[in-house]
């Protein structure tokens, strides 16, 4: 169920991007064209992305941090 | 390396200046919020994000250095021309929020961002996050420029009270912009409301530009009222005692 998925990776990007975090999913979904149905590897490299931007945002152990988070919401998922 | 001896946080945030924790009994009582003051080219950036460094690398301290205007990539260039490694300890996160606005504007996502509001929310979320015990937020002309005003006493009070409610010590960057008055923030009354501050005056005589650093206010503390010299030596700073 994809909104369940977004929606708890949208919270778990909520304390390092505050109220941009839906957009930041958005952008980072549009920029990888993803669009309806999202599969397993496509979640998969939408983290990557979130990875990339953490990164820029705050560095390489910040982006790490929000990256394996993300990685365990996608596992509990599958 | 990070001293063992640092059990439990210390009552007071060492600056880590030569010879300046003297001056205000050991440091910055923890839990403070203080301004750190002065025109451009006055190292305030420098200064704060130095303390930071130290906290973290000396007694293990997890810091995080909020950005507003500058870059990430460009703040990690310019502490890297004076010594500072900013990626060493892994314990000071510096955070962009101007590469966020530059992704998503100044607006937020719903228009009306409350961005006195949103800082204190980032901060919590960052202690959370981060666990932060240091927060510094570069600066406050960037804040104001985002911001829209209806009370600004009234406002900055919230604002100040929410920090000071997070139970993290807090340097406020400020810019100085009239030449003639010491008018340390633009609303003149964040000195008020501020537990401390550290005003970084730059002396630019007889072709010299000299850095002074007094602390004029700090609560909780006696602390010395004179200006002195600030050297940056290394990856060090130190102030001249009398």
């Amino acid at each position: 169920m994809p909104e369940d998925i977004e929606t708890q990776m949208v919270e778990h990007m909520r304390p390092l991007f505050g109220e941009f975090a839906a957009t930041a999913l958005e952008q980072q979904k549009a920029k990888l064209g993803l669009a309806g149905a999202v599969a397993a590897a496509d979640y998969l490299r939408l983290a990557e992305e979130i990875r990339a931007m953490c990164r820029e945002v705050a560095g390489p152990a910040v982006a790490e941090r929000v990256y394996s988070g993300l990685l365990a919401i996608l596992q509990e998922a599958a | 390396m990070i001293q063992e001896a640092a059990q439990l946080p210390a009552a007071r945030v060492r600056s880590y200046v030569t010879n300046l924790d003297e001056q205000m009994e050991g440091g910055i009582p923890r839990g403070s919020i203080v301004l750190v003051c002065g025109r451009p080219g006055s190292m305030k950036s420098s200064l704060t994000y130095y303390m930071m460094h130290r906290q973290a690398t000396v007694e293990g301290q997890r810091c995080v250095y909020v950005t507003l205007e500058q870059s990430r990539a460009s703040l990690v260039r310019h502490l890297s021309h004076i010594g500072i490694d900013a990626e060493a300890s892994g314990r000071v996160a510096i955070v962009d929020l101007a590469q966020l606005r530059k992704a998503f504007g100044d607006n937020g996502p719903k228009g009306d961002t409350n961005w006195l509001k949103a800082i204190v929310d980032q901060v919590a979320s960052y202690k959370q996050l981060l666990g932060c015990e240091i927060v510094a937020l570069d600066s406050m002309s960037a804040l104001y420029s985002l911001h829209e005003f209806t009370n600004p006493r009234r406002e900055l009070f919230h604002f100040f009270e929410g920090m000071r409610a997070l139970g993290v010590t807090v340097f406020l960057i400020s810019e100085m912009y009239d030449p003639e008055k010491d008018i340390f923030a633009r609303y003149e009354v964040e000195d008020f409301l501020a537990d401390g501050v550290l005003h970084l005056k730059v002396d630019r005589s007889d072709g010299q530009s000299n850095l002074y650093l007094g602390i004029v206010k700090l609560r909780e503390t006696r602390h010395s009222r004179s200006y002195f010299p600030l050297i940056v030596e290394g990856e060090g700073f130190e102030v001249v005692a009398h």
